[in-house]
């Protein structure tokens, strides 16, 4: 019953939740630039080479830096204030790398649809 | 006797403990019953409410069914089956299943978290009672002709007011929109009770995997619902006062509604569905008898597939013109969100096949085999309709009626009758019997298959959704027979079930039948009125099969707060992660203010449905006055001072600022006020994508001179300076400084002023609201502003009215802190809102 005395080992609840969902919160993001920016382009009758380029862009900024939170995720959680001392840190970890590698599925995904389909092009 | 003495508490503990418990705790008797706010109490009305309106949409179903069993049957008429499928459809997602499960949250996560009761109990009661009211209204509306024609989804044109001219639509509108509020205040308490209120010990990584699945779809509900709440806004004023929103020759585009209505929508079938599976997640290891197989992978899977869900909207727009890439974007989450549900699936099967003796087979367990199955099948046929050449072929057919079915039945009532007759004995005094229980089941797995399966087919070969009868040449006869049959059959099932219930359902507030499956969480602790005779300390995810004599020690009050030091309701408040205690929460108990608050606001909506204008606004007043005689005894004030409550920790009774509880439901509640603005400006946006060229239209009044948006902002920081001064200023307990309450009312009218400054501003230059969409977006942006200045301007008289009564200083400060807290967060979107009405046309131009 120790541990009900060290408060100050507790992470805070903001930095927690952001490290816990930082691989869906990239996402999230990704497919907004994505489907915001396609959809702008092509509305306001851009080419739709400046779409597939910003589109690249977006998915490569989103996948490598959540690649490299997966490839060093005690590094992540420390910096994000899980330090090694923190209660259940190994949990917390596995949840956080196993959404970012979800997530950066989910990234990879919508970015294999720029190579199979041309923008701005309707369906039907 | 080593392990005893590391106990929080020394036995024996006094008598006295426990009977003022009883006493403290005690449900009213009688009609003042309807003031309870215990959460057993208010937990199963709220279950039973949501079960009622299930029975009466199912009985909307089987008159559906009779009407399709056969071609060119004239048993319904077609307006009446109009009305019929939109009340079913609107009764099953917004009177059963999103109350339901948020009623299991009220009943069952203070007893998984061994919690005296919800952080905030009124507000419970408040959500139930107004639900029962709104919801009762509005479903009766079939019975008179009034019922809205539209769909479930309520599409424009069709529901605009030149297409459906009567109330009916505007019964959705209102009726749904206040329902959500309800829905909403339960989300907040669900949110606050699951991160605070867990007993010790209980650190997120040990929380049961049903407050972890309750956390994300509350979370999930106040990131969605706004949506959905902003898109019926829009609707009813352009209904009522000819906002052109959804005019596409003014400007404004019916497919703002759908993209509104699915970003609600479609997360909506996973606020569903999340809860259910973290119910099967609870009940699969206990009929198993082995802990749950992945947690940490079902923790991921909650909070995956809640992200996902928020990127398939368009799935459901995908006939509408929608560029194919985007289309891309949307099918690859579509099919993307499988993952994390089929994890979900893999871990309970596993969690079956790991256990060292066979599964239990009992009603409970046969309901989620049930469920296993069905689920996946319409798991399936989503990734099918998630492919967009499918989704073009079986749009709008008995296809996707049969695919959301399997889905929704399958996920989420298959879970929820497990959970009845799981949970039964927690909650009643006799268990349902499993003889009735499994006949109950096969009636309902057959039925429900025979009903449903032949659908897709239906749907392959053509039939489309939502219409009233068919020719008798087109091959569906067979099908649609068998369809009907199946119906029945599970309608009998049902019936089954209800006979089952009248017979062995006996509720007691004061505890259950043991714990008759032997399971491994906190809920099957024995209890009282009270919940646990003392709070356990928890030191595993299924303490009470880690910890054997658990149960012997919380009954002898040896764990935490065994008694009530403050003489009141009460609970430990722990901290978000770790579960360490914190403060003691006081409680109210039963009381009026928070029935005669829902029912006037009910009677508000209701009435200004039917544009009984002044009645509505006399409800509204009454409600906003009960309101605020329950606010008026929840700010105790520090008390006592610490208090012990175990193992050397003294915590204090009250607590203000970002620790405090109420702070935590005032941010929760701003999330929810900036989810609806970001949902605004999204609409603002769309709307000038779709038509820059009339954005503002040729003609328009040009914007105003900009010394009027800088004079609206610099009102509002000067404002906010005002209140962050009033609250440096608060005297000192017991004294008096008449510069607080000052400062806080120049806060008040510079925000009102700041507010009619803005809409002044747009009035002076000719521009109308009802000319286009432009102009309506424009005034939209000022009816927002003036929603959330209006509560700042309540609170802050509310907190100067507590100056004034000498319950407002710099330590009882909780009235002052919403306001500030309220305050701070309406200066940001008024600034936000400038910005995007002044600043974006000048630079598109």
């Amino acid at each position: 019953m120790a541990e009900l005395h060290h408060a100050e080992r507790e992470p805070s609840v903001v930095a927690m939740l952001a490290y816990l969902m930082l691989g869906p919160l990239v996402w999230g993001l990704h497919l907004l630039v994505v489907y915001g920016a396609h959809t702008l382009v092509c509305a306001l009758g851009g080419a739709p080479s400046v779409s597939t380029t910003i589109l690249l862009a977006a998915t490569a900024v989103a996948f490598v830096p959540l690649a490299l939170s997966v490839l060093l995720q005690r590094r992540t959680g420390r910096l994000f204030g899980i330090g090694d001392e923190a209660d259940d840190h190994r949990v917390y970890d596995a949840i956080s790398r196993t959404l970012c590698l979800l997530s950066l599925f989910g990234i990879a995904w919508s970015g294999i649809a720029m190579v199979a389909l041309s923008s701005c092009a309707q369906g039907r | 006797m080593e392990q005893e003495a590391k106990l929080p508490n020394e036995a024996p503990r006094p008598e006295s403990e426990t009977e003022e418990l009883e006493r403290i705790w005690a449900t009213p008797t009688g009609f003042r019953i309807v003031t309870a706010v215990n959460n057993t109490v208010v937990g199963i009305a709220y279950v039973g409410g949501a079960f009622v309106f299930f029975l009466a949409a199912g009985v909307l179903a089987l008159l559906m069914r009779t009407q399709l069993a056969v071609p060119e049957n004239d048993f319904l008429s077609q307006d009446l089956y109009n009305q019929i499928f939109t009340v079913h459809g609107t009764t099953m997602m917004f009177l059963f299943a999103v109350p339901a499960v948020e009623a299991l949250g009220v009943l069952l996560l203070p007893q998984m978290l061994a919690a005296r009761d919800l952080p905030f109990p009124r507000l419970s009661a408040f959500a139930i009672w107004a639900y029962f009211v709104g919801g009762t209204v509005f479903f009766l509306t079939v019975f008179f002709d009034l019922a809205p024609k539209g769909g479930w989804f309520m599409y424009p044109p069709l529901t605009l007011l030149e297409f459906s001219p009567e109330n009916n639509a505007d019964f959705w509108l209102l009726g749904i929109g206040f329902i959500e509020i309800s829905a909403i205040a339960g989300a907040i308490e669900i949110i606050v009770g699951a991160l605070r209120t867990r007993p010790p010990g209980m650190s997120l990584a040990r929380m049961p995997i049903f407050a972890w699945s309750m956390l994300v779809f509350a979370g999930m509900i106040i990131v969605a619902f706004p949506a959905v709440i902003l898109a019926t806004m829009l609707l009813e004023i352009e209904r009522a006062f000819g906002w052109p929103f959804f005019t596409a020759d003014k400007g404004g585009d019916p497919l703002l509604w759908q993209h509104l209505f699915w970003f609600f929508g479609h997360p909506e079938v996973y606020i569903i569905f999340l809860p259910a599976a973290g119910l099967v997640s609870m009940i699969v290891p206990t009929m198993a008898r082995h802990p749950l197989v992945g947690y940490r992978l079902i923790v991921v899977a909650l909070i995956g597939t809640a992200f996902f869900s928020f990127g398939l909207w368009v799935h459901h727009m995908f006939a509408t013109g929608i560029p194919s890439l985007s289309l891309g974007f949307f099918s690859a989450a579509s099919m993307a969100v499988a993952i994390p549900s089929g994890i979900q699936v893999f871990s309970w099967i596993a969690t079956i096949a790991a256990g060292k003796e066979r599964f239990r087979i009992n009603t409970p367990s046969l309901f989620v085999l049930g469920f296993l199955f069905i689920f996946t099948v319409g798991g399936l046929t989503g990734v099918m309709v998630a492919l967009v050449p499918v989704d073009w072929q079986v749009h709008d057919t008995y296809f996707v009626v049969a695919h959301f079915h399997y889905v929704l039945v399958g996920g989420m009532v298959f879970p929820l009758f497990a959970t009845f007759y799981y949970w039964a004995p927690m909650a009643s005094s006799t268990m349902l019997s499993e003889r009735l229980g499994r006949w109950v089941f096969w009636l309902m797995f057959l039925g429900f298959n025979v009903s449903f399966f032949p659908m897709h087919l239906t749907g392959l070969i053509g039939m489309p959704r939502r219409v009233w009868t068919y020719p008798d040449d087109l091959g569906w006869n067979g099908l649609n027979m068998i369809s009907t049959v199946g119906a029945y059959m599970l309608a009998v099932g049902v019936l089954v079930f209800v006979i089952d219930l009248a017979l062995h359902f006996r509720p007691s507030a004061a505890g259950g039948k043991g714990n008759p499956w032997d399971a491994g969480t906190l809920e099957w602790l024995p209890g009282g009125v009270y919940s646990t005779r003392s709070i356990p300390y928890v030191t595993s995810r299924e303490p009470l099969w880690d910890q054997p004599n658990l149960t012997r020690e919380v009954e002898e009050g040896r764990h935490f707060l065994p008694g009530a030091p403050t003489g009141g309701r009460e609970t430990i408040v722990t901290s978000p992660i770790d579960a360490r205690p914190q403060y003691i929460i006081r409680m109210p108990g039963p009381g009026w203010p928070q029935v005669v608050a829902a029912v006037f606001m009910a009677g508000f909506f209701l009435l200004l449905t039917v544009k009984l204008v002044v009645p509505a606004l006399i409800c509204g007043v009454i409600s906003v006055a009960s309101c605020i005689v329950w606010a008026w005894g929840l700010d105790h004030g520090p008390g006592t001072g610490p208090v012990d409550i175990g193992a050397g920790v003294k915590v204090p009774t009250y607590m203000t600022g970002p620790t405090s509880h109420s702070w935590w439901a005032m941010f929760v509640l701003i999330i929810v006020a900036s989810s609806l603005y970001i949902a605004y400006v999204f609409s603002y946006f769309y709307l000038w994508v779709v038509s820059p060229d009339v954005w503002a239209p040729e003609g328009s009044p040009a914007l105003p001179d900009p010394v009027l948006p800088l004079a609206s902002a610099l009102l509002v920081v000067g404002g906010a300076a005002s209140m962050f001064a009033g609250g440096r200023l608060l005297p000192a307990p017991g004294t008096r400084r008449v510069l607080a309450p000052v400062f806080i009312a120049i806060g008040a009218v510079c925000l009102a002023s700041a507010v009619a400054l803005e809409a002044w501003g747009h009035w002076s230059t000719g521009l109308r609201p009802t000319a286009n969409a432009y102009g309506a977006m424009v005034y939209m942006a000022s009816f927002l502003n003036l929603q959330v200045g209006l509560a700042c301007v309540v609170l802050a008289g509310f907190a100067i009215a507590r100056y004034v009564a000498g319950k407002l200083d710099n330590v009882r400060r909780l009235s002052f802190d919403n306001a500030a807290l309220l305050y701070y967060y309406a200066v940001a979107q008024i600034l936000l809102g400038l910005v995007v009405i002044h600043g974006f046309p000048r630079i598109a131009y």
